[in-house]
């Protein structure tokens, strides 16, 4: 592709290296940081870099002795408009070429000759490798090229994960929301676990394919483990061994006696309060109640006390300190997350459609209970997801209600759930799929405001990152360490982008690109309230009220 | 102690306050740039710049340069630079580089006044000190070596009109630089004048060269002496720095003694006085020029601060002026100053700059490769 002398942005000076250039630019050209360019090379061919700094300045006002605006005032008078200078670094990007299989880069072992060139990379050029002739999910236009549409691998979005960072405000739930539309129309398939109900009202945009269904959220009780039942009661073997062992003989009495349909009148003769029919929760409690009473009652002859047909607790006699503490734990339990636990409500899996995204409202949630829906459901997903393509492999029939994969989960305020300073059930949940998501087709979207907050490690294998304005040096370092495609230069920029300018880098874009992000054309409604609007009409709403006024209205 | 109290009243005593008070004249000045401009019509400020770099054992490369920042009220200023680049020995290699500078400058500013380019010149630093200049070689170790005799300046004299013969006056040095053919008639010469060199007499070829050197720059500036009386052009240089003590016959320096007891815009009454120039320049720069030139150059001279807070400069203007010329002069140049300094000398500062680096990319761009400086094997 051959370059046009008008666009020629300046000349290569000294020093050169295979992978950086600074160039000073023409008369009268100011460099944007983010743009594309291509710097000529030995052989009449060019190579695509992007300028990650500029530095500009006046021939006229330079100088540190320049110390106050009358003095450069004085100067202008003197001289006239002054005249400006540039000069920009480049990121070498690497020879644009063609191949059977479509667009690759390769970076040259040469350094660019002093002198060489440096031109607007060809908008063709750019389109080849933003645009590539496959599906993808566009996400916007180069920032400093409209023209260039910039569409992300969706295979790479999904299998190398992706985290979307930025401070409040910069345009986060606006991107995640233009992704899963896209990624709808492609006939994929969301899970979004919303933790502030940003997306509670989400509709998609006029004639946008897909659906979307909100999930209040819930847990179906009898679909939790052992574990995730020890988990939530803070129970651990290594800690308190004989607690734990006698949680699992409940778990495993309470499923007996609903194996036998005897799990409810077992429950109502325990006087479990609020009882919900086949919930396993309930006959925990009912079980250790039971066996508490026999106990107190002097009735255990032997080292197992009879339930209903014929299932029974084993219990040793210190047995009675034990099972208070767990009917106290599981009550507790029962009575906390009242909202969460259900024995009726359906798995949120099994709402997973292609073409649809499951937005899971946690925005009743506390973060505990949240913590728990979210690990569980990342848990149990990775697992089915597993048994999913372990079957494919063997040759085998997939369950009948198996999800279908691959399957994106966008988790929003990720910090929150993953710190990285205290142990989360999340925390443990989305590691592992961080680490196993892409062999079994189960990838995670992070999103948050805080990416210093987030696991490093959770963090660092989100591979692909949106990174929209983030003022925070700390957060700006943290990213830095994070990425590996994002230079220091480019770090530099991000407290300055504006609302929906992002920098985007990972293995589902081939460059580093900077992007204006399309703004989503549905609507999340969960937007933030527009105070004054809001106050607006209360006002006029208590106009039309008869009012006391002044003071008698204050004390009544 | 007593070492302390004699530094202590060299530095801080007041002996000088009441006569430099009283000399002191406060200027009010409200000009703003484009009148002070106005009134001026055009103003050229010059300067130079120079660079030396180690090039090979015992020889420097030295770049020197001089520049001109025209000013005219509603137009871009007119930027105009002039450089040499050439090779030098060690010895005395900054002086004598200096030397050249001074010699271009005074070129570069005769261009602007024989071309009418500006109504007011103005040089960075002396114009005095230029006049009084000494060849840099005079006072290498003196009484071990005899020094030029006066036989020997005339033959210098006239081995420089040789030398100039046919070359226009503003060019032996770029000439020198840049031709080795040219650089060996000048040595020869220097030979021809002390006669065939043995140990002692190599050095006399070294004053010799520095005396020709001398010539040149003395010339130059006699040579701007005439453009600028010949075409009506005020000629001023203003110096930031100045060890001059004729003022106020103090130990401590005229500027220093302004700076410690005034305050605000202001000036030293002037003084007039005629400098001496050395008879053989004087005669060199006659013959080259067609004119009998005889006697002293008439200055006028005092200190002034342009701006409050501002340093006090040096302030020299060729010819007598009257008080009147003066003050007129001064609420001009303080118009046109930031921070106290006229823009235009800052202007050709920055223009004749001449960076170690830009000296070393210059020559590496012509292909010049340096050689062994003998400090590699200090890692340098």
């Amino acid at each position: 592709m051959s370059l046009r002398p008008s666009d020629r942005l300046g000349t290569v000076v000294e020093v050169t290296t295979p992978i950086q250039v600074e160039f000073v630019a023409e008369e009268g050209v100011t460099p944007e940081v983010g743009d594309y360019v291509a710097v000529v090379h030995e052989g009449g061919s060019w190579i695509l870099g992007m300028i990650t700094h500029v530095e500009r300045g006046s021939r006229e006002l330079s100088g540190r002795s320049l110390l106050s605006a009358s003095e450069a005032d004085r100067i202008i008078e003197l001289v006239g408009e002054p005249r400006q200078w540039a000069r920009a670094k480049v990121k070498l990007l690497g020879r644009v070429e063609e191949g059977p299989s479509g667009v690759s880069l390769v970076l040259p072992r040469t350094p660019p000759p002093s002198g060489a060139g440096v031109y607007r990379a060809p908008a063709q050029s750019l389109r080849a490798v933003f645009s590539p002739d496959c599906p993808g999910v566009p996400i916007g236009s180069l920032l400093t090229r409209r023209e260039v549409r910039v569409l992300l691998d969706p295979n790479e979005m999904i299998s190398r994960h992706l985290a979307v960072l930025a401070v409040t405000g910069a345009g986060k739930s606006n991107a995640v929301a233009v992704i899963v539309e896209k990624l709808l129309e492609l006939n994929g398939v969301v899970l979004l676990f919303d933790l502030h109900s940003e997306y509670s009202g989400m509709t998609l945009s006029p004639g946008a394919r897909g659906e979307v269904v909100t999930l209040d959220p819930k847990i179906n009780v009898n679909s939790l483990s052992l574990s995730e039942f020890s988990y939530l009661l803070g129970i651990s073997y290594e800690k308190a061994a004989r607690q734990y062992i006698y949680l699992r003989r409940l778990w495993r009495a309470a499923w007996d006696l609903r194996g036998k349909d005897l799990l409810d009148s077992v429950v109502r003769e325990a006087g479990v309060e609020d009882p919900e029919p086949g919930n396993i929760l309930d006959g925990m409690i009912a079980i250790a109640q039971i066996a508490k009473d026999a106990i107190e009652s002097g009735e255990e002859a032997s080292s197992a006390v009879p339930i209903a047909g014929g299932v029974s607790l084993v219990v040793d006699k210190d047995a009675k300190n034990s099972l208070y503490g767990l009917i106290s734990r599981l009550t507790h339990l029962k009575e906390s997350k009242r909202q969460l636990l259900s024995a009726t409500a359906p798995e949120i899996i099994s709402t997973l459609e292609n073409g649809r995204v499951v937005v899971v409202d946690m925005g009743p949630l506390g973060e505990d209970a949240a913590d728990v829906l979210v690990g569980h459901t990342l848990t149990t997903l990775l697992a089915r997801a597993k048994e999913v393509i372990s079957a494919r492999r063997s040759g085998e029939q997939p369950p009948e209600d198996a999800p279908p994969l691959p399957v994106m989960v966008v988790l929003e305020e990720a910090h929150i759930l993953i710190p990285n300073d205290r142990d989360t059930y999340t925390r443990y949940a989305a590691s592992r799929v961080a680490r196993e998501g892409r062999k079994f087709g189960v990838g995670l979207t992070l999103v948050s405001q805080r990416p210093k907050r987030l696991d490093p490690d959770v963090l660092s294998q989100m591979v692909n990152k949106i990174i929209l304005k983030v003022v925070e040096p700390e957060d700006q370092a943290y990213v830095r360490r994070a990425t590996e495609f994002l230079s220091e230069d480019l770090v530099r920029y991000l407290p300055s982008l504006n609302v929906g300018e992002a920098v985007i880098v990972g293995p589902m874009v081939r460059l580093p690109a900077i992007v204006k992000v399309d703004l989503f054309g549905g609507g999340r409604g969960g937007e933030s309230l527009r105070a004054t609007e809001e106050w607006a009409r209360a006002a006029s709403s208590s106009r039309s009220q008869p009012s006391r006024g002044g003071y008698d209205e204050l004390v009544g | 102690m007593e070492a302390r109290t004699h530094i202590e009243r060299a530095l801080y005593s007041d002996l000088e306050a009441p006569v430099v008070r009283a000399s002191w004249k406060p200027l009010e000045s409200t000009l703003s740039p484009t009148e002070s401009l106005e009134r001026a019509g055009s103003v050229a400020g010059i300067d130079g710049g120079s660079a030396l770099e180690e090039a090979n054992l015992g020889q420097k490369v030295f770049a020197v340069s001089s520049a001109a920042a025209v000013f005219k009220a509603g137009f871009r200023p007119e930027e105009l630079r002039v450089y040499q680049v050439g090779v030098i020995d060690f010895f005395k290699a900054e002086d004598r580089v200096r030397i050249y500078r001074e010699a271009l400058e005074a070129r570069m500013a005769s261009y602007v006044a024989v071309t009418g380019l500006a109504d007011l010149i103005l040089l960075d630093g002396s114009i005095e000190a230029n006049l009084i200049a000494e060849p840099v070689f005079k006072a290498v170790l003196p009484g071990r070596y005899a020094s030029l005799d006066e036989e020997e300046r005339e033959a210098i004299l006239r081995e420089f009109e040789k030398v100039m013969g046919g070359i226009p006056l503003h060019s032996i040095l770029r000439v020198v630089a840049a031709s080795p053919a040219v650089q060996k008639e000048v040595e020869e010469a220097a030979y021809r004048i002390v006669g065939e060199a043995d140990e002692g007499e190599c050095r006399k070829s070294l004053l010799a060269v520095s005396a020709l050197e001398r010539l040149e720059q003395g010339v130059s500036i006699m040579a701007l002496i005439s453009a600028a009386k010949a075409s009506g052009v005020t000629l001023v240089s203003v110096a930031k720095r100045s060890s001059a003590k004729s003022h106020f016959r103090s130990v401590r320096p005229d500027i220093a003694l302004v700076q410690r007891f005034t305050r605000g815009p202001g000036y030293t009454k002037p003084v007039v006085q005629d400098v001496h120039v050395s008879n053989y320049i004087l005669r060199a720069a006659s013959r080259l020029l067609g004119n009998e030139l005889k006697g002293g150059v008439t200055l006028t001279t005092l200190y002034a601060r342009l701006a409050e807070g501002a340093a006090p400069l040096r302030i020299e203007l060729l010819g007598a002026l009257n008080e009147s010329e003066i003050k007129d002069l001064l609420e001009t140049l303080s118009g046109m100053s930031v921070w106290g300094y006229p823009y235009p000398l800052r202007r050709a500062h920055e223009l004749a700059k001449i960076g170690r680096a830009d000296l070393e990319a210059g020559l590496r761009a012509i292909g010049f490769l340096p050689e062994m400086t003998g400090r590699e094997a200090l890692g340098e």
